[in-house]
C-alpha cells in the first residue's frame, strides 16, 4: 500500500478526492482536504525517477516522473493548495474548496507528466477545474469573463495538442524534454506554453479574469496555472534566445498599466505578469545559475504573491470592494492584514531578507555573467517598478493613503492564520537562502548578501520610494479614478466583434442569398421539365417529380452497372 | 473622527518621508565606503542603482499618465460583454 501511494502520481490523488470532498460537512471537510493534500505530497518523497508508466494503444504515457527540476515546483505548489484552505477556512460552500484541490491537483500531476500527451490531458484539466473559481463569482461579469478564459485555456491545450502530434510525428517520440524551436509542431507548443504563461498580448485572459473570480479563487488561480507554464517554458525551452526579449516586454510593459490601474487585484494580476517576465527571461539565459533563478522566483513569487493577494481578498471580504478609490486608512482595523501585505509588498519588492532579494539575485547576476546588459537593465528598471506598483501602491492606497472611511474587522481567523505562515516563509527564504537553494535543480554556491550587493539594492528601493513620495508630494502622481483600462484583450472583445459580426453577417448572408439563386435555378429547371412532360408532344411520361428522380436514379445504376461490367 | 485621522495620516506622511530622506543620506555616504558589487560596468557610474531607481519610477509615472489618455474608459466600457 505504502508503496503504491509512493509511486503513485502526485496530485492525481487530489483531482480522484476533489468531488467526494464535496460529501463531507464544512470543517470536516477542509481537514478531509489538507490530509489528501499530504498524501499526495507523500509520494514526492520518492526521489527523482520514472515511477508510473503506463501503456494505451501503443502510447507510453509516463504519468510519475519526477526529477530536481519538477521537485521544487512541487513542494511549492502543495504549499500553496495548502495555505489555500486555510485562508478558505470560513467559506461552509463546497464549489470553490473542491474545484480548487482538483485544480492544484491538476497542476500537480502536470508537473510529473513526463510524455505531452499526458501533459496535454493535465493542462486541459487544470482549465476546466479552475475556471469554477471564477465562476463562483456568481455576477455576470464573472460569468462572460470565465467563459473567455475558458476558451482561451483549451486553446491553448489544442495548440499543445497540435503541436504534440506534430512533433510525434517527426520524431517518433511523445517525451516531454528540451526542444529546440524550428519545426511547425515545436513552435505550437511553445505558443500553448506562452498563452499560459502570458506572453505579451497573450496576457489578456490573465488581468480579465483573475479580479473577476471570489477572494479565495484568486488566490488560488494566482498559484498554478502561471507558474505550471513556467515550468514547462523552463523544461522544454530552456536557453531559448527569444525568451529573453519575450520575458524583458513582459517584466516593463504592465508596470505602467499597474499604475494607473483601479482594482487593486487587477493591479497584482499585472505585477504578477511582470513577475513572470523575470523568470522567461531566466529561463531564456538558460546557465544553471538562471534556471535556478527562475525556479527560485517561481517559488518565491507563488508564496509572496499569493500574500498579497490573500490580504486584498481579506480586504474584500471585509470592505465589499478593493478599488483603490474607495479604500485608504484600513491599517488601524485591519493591523494584522497590513502587516502581512507589507511583508508580501517587501518580498516581492526584493528587500534585503526577504524572498524576493535570495530569489531576483540569482536572476540579475546571471545576466551580469553572461555579459547581457541591456537585459539587466531593463530588469533593473522593472525592479524599481516592482517597488512602485506592489510595494508601494498596494499597501499604501489600501492601508493609509486618503481615509476611506470604512468601518470593518480585522480578518477571519483562517485568512490570518494562512497570511501569517505565509509572511513566515517569505522571510525564512529571504533569511536563509542556503537552505532555500538547497532544493533548487543544480547545486551552486552563491552568496547574496554581501555588502556591496545588498546597499545596490537599497539604493534601488529606498529612491524609488523616494521618487513616489516626489510624485505624490507634487501632486504628479495619477489620481487613483473609476475607470477601465484596456489591455490585449481588448482585441478580442472589441476589435474581433467589430470586424467578427459584419464580416459573419456578410457571410451569413451572402450564403443565404447563393442558396436563393440556387433554388430559383432549380425551380425553374424543375417548370421546363413539368412543361416538356405535360406537353401533348411528350406522349406517354411518368408522373411526378419523385418518380422521375426515381427513374432517373434507376437509369444512372444501370448506366454505371453496364459501364463497369463493360 | 474622519479628521482626526486623516490627520494621523497626515503625520505618518511626513514623518515617513524625513525617515526616507535620511535613509537617502545614510545611502548616499555608504556610497563612498562600500564598493559595491558591479555585475556590469554601466553600474560603476557614482551612485548609478540610486539615480537609475529615480529617474525610472518617474519615467514609469509620466509614461503612466500619457498611457491612461491612450487607454482610460469609463467605468462600464465593456458593459458586461
Amino acid at each position: 500500500m505504502a508503496e503504491l501511494l509512493l509511486n503513485f502520481p502526485p496530485g492525481l490523488i487530489m483531482v480522484l478526492m476533489a468531488t467526494p470532498a464535496a460529501l463531507v460537512p464544512h470543517h470536516y471537510r477542509q481537514i478531509f482536504i489538507l490530509f489528501v493534500i499530504a498524501v499526495s505530497a507523500f509520494s514526492l518523497t520518492a526521489g527523482p525517477g520514472i515511477h508510473w508508466e503506463t501503456e494505451i494503444s501503443g502510447f507510453d504515457l509516463i504519468l510519475n516522473r519526477a526529477d530536481h527540476l519538477t521537485l521544487p515546483f512541487a513542494i511549492v505548489f502543495h504549499i500553496a493548495a495548502v495555505l489555500n484552505v486555510i485562508y478558505g477556512w470560513h467559506e461552509p460552500k463546497p464549489l470553490e474548496h473542491c474545484s480548487g484541490l482538483a485544480y492544484a491537483g491538476a497542476a500537480i500531476a502536470a508537473l510529473h507528466a513526463g510524455d505531452l500527451f499526458s501533459l496535454f490531458i493535465w493542462w486541459e484539466l487544470t482549465a476546466v477545474t479552475s475556471v469554477f473559481l471564477i465562476l463562483a463569482s456568481g455576477s455576470n461579469q464573472a460569468k462572460y469573463s470565465a467563459m473567455r478564459y475558458l476558451i482561451i485555456q483549451v486553446l491553448s491545450g489544442m495548440f499543445l495538442l497540435s503541436g504534440a502530434v506534430l512533433v510525434f510525428q517527426d520524431s517518433g517520440s511523445l517525451i516531454f524534454d528540451k526542444m529546440a524551436l524550428g519545426s511547425l509542431g515545436t513552435w505550437l507548443i511553445f505558443v500553448a506554453f506562452g498563452v499560459k504563461a502570458a506572453f505579451p498580448l497573450l496576457n489578456g485572459w490573465l488581468q480579465d479574469s483573475y479580479p473577476e473570480s471570489t477572494v479565495i479563487g484568486t488566490v488560488m488561480l494566482s498559484a498554478f496555472t502561471t507558474k505550471l507554464a513556467i515550468y514547462a517554458l523552463a523544461r522544454g525551452f530552456p536557453g531559448t534566445d527569444i525568451l529573453i526579449i519575450i520575458g524583458c516586454v513582459m517584466t516593463m510593459f504592465p508596470v505602467f498599466f499597474a499604475v494607473i490601474e483601479n482594482d487593486m487585484r487587477r493591479v497584482l494580476s499585472y505585477s504578477l505578469n511582470n513577475q513572470l517576465g523575470f523568470m522567461v527571461v531566466a529561463i531564456g539565459v538558460g546557465t544553471e545559475l538562471a534556471i535556478n533563478g527562475a525556479v527560485a522566483h517561481a517559488f518565491a513569487h507563488i508564496i509572496y504573491k499569493g500574500l498579497l493577494f490573500m490580504s486584498m481578498g481579506a480586504v474584500l471580504y471585509r470592505v465589499g470592494t478593493v478599488k483603490a478609490s474607495e479604500l485608504g486608512g484600513l491599517y488601524r482595523m485591519m493591523p494584522l492584514t497590513c502587516i502581512f501585505c507589507i511583508i508580501g509588498a517587501m518580498s516581492i519588492s526584493a528587500f534585503p531578507l526577504f524572498s524576493g532579494f535570495a530569489a531576483k539575485s540569482l536572476i540579475m547576476s546571471s545576466l551580469g555573467y553572461e555579459g547581457l546588459v541591456y537585459a539587466y537593465l531593463i530588469l533593473l528598471a522593472a525592479s524599481a517598478g516592482v517597488l512602485h506598483h506592489s510595494g508601494i501602491k498596494i499597501p499604501y492606497f489600501a492601508f493609509f493613503g486618503h481615509d476611506g472611511g470604512h468601518q470593518v474587522k480585522e480578518a477571519p481567523l483562517g485568512m490570518l492564520v494562512a497570511m501569517g505562515i505565509a509572511g513566515l516563509l517569505c522571510i525564512m527564504i529571504g533569511v536563509l537562502p542556503s537552505l532555500f537553494y538547497s532544493i533548487l535543480p543544480y547545486q551552486l554556491d552563491y552568496n547574496p548578501y554581501d555588502a556591496g550587493h545588498v546597499v545596490a539594492q537599497l539604493q534601488l528601493l529606498i529612491f524609488s520610494i523616494l521618487a513616489f513620495a516626489f510624485l505624490m508630494t507634487f501632486r504628479i502622481y495619477p489620481p487613483e479614478l473609476k475607470s477601465t483600462v484596456l489591455n490585449s484583450d481588448w482585441l478580442y472583445r472589441r476589435i474581433f466583434p467589430a470586424f467578427g459580426w459584419p464580416l459573419l453577417d456578410a457571410i451569413v448572408s451572402g450564403w443565404g442569398s447563393f442558396l436563393r439563386q440556387v433554388r430559383k435555378i432549380v425551380n425553374s429547371a424543375w417548370d421546363t421539365i413539368d412543361k416538356i412532360m405535360h406537353s401533348s408532344w411528350a406522349g406517354p411520361t411518368v408522373s411526378g417529380r419523385a418518380v422521375l428522380i426515381q427513374a432517373g436514379l434507376l437509369s444512372s445504376i444501370l448506366l454505371i452497372a453496364y459501364v463497369a461490367a463493360g | 473622527m474622519r479628521d482626526s485621522v486623516s490627520n494621523k495620516l497626515r503625520v505618518m506622511g511626513s514623518r515617513s518621508k524625513l525617515v526616507l530622506l535620511i535613509l537617502a543620506l545614510v545611502l548616499l555616504l555608504l556610497e563612498f565606503f562600500v564598493h559595491r558589487h558591479a555585475e556590469t560596468d554601466i553600474e560603476n557610474i557614482f551612485f548609478f542603482p540610486a539615480l537609475y531607481a529615480f529617474v525610472i519610477c518617474v519615467a514609469i509615472v509620466l509614461g503612466g499618465i500619457v498611457l491612461r489618455k491612450l487607454v482610460m474608459r469609463r467605468e462600464d466600457y465593456y458593459d458586461n460583454g
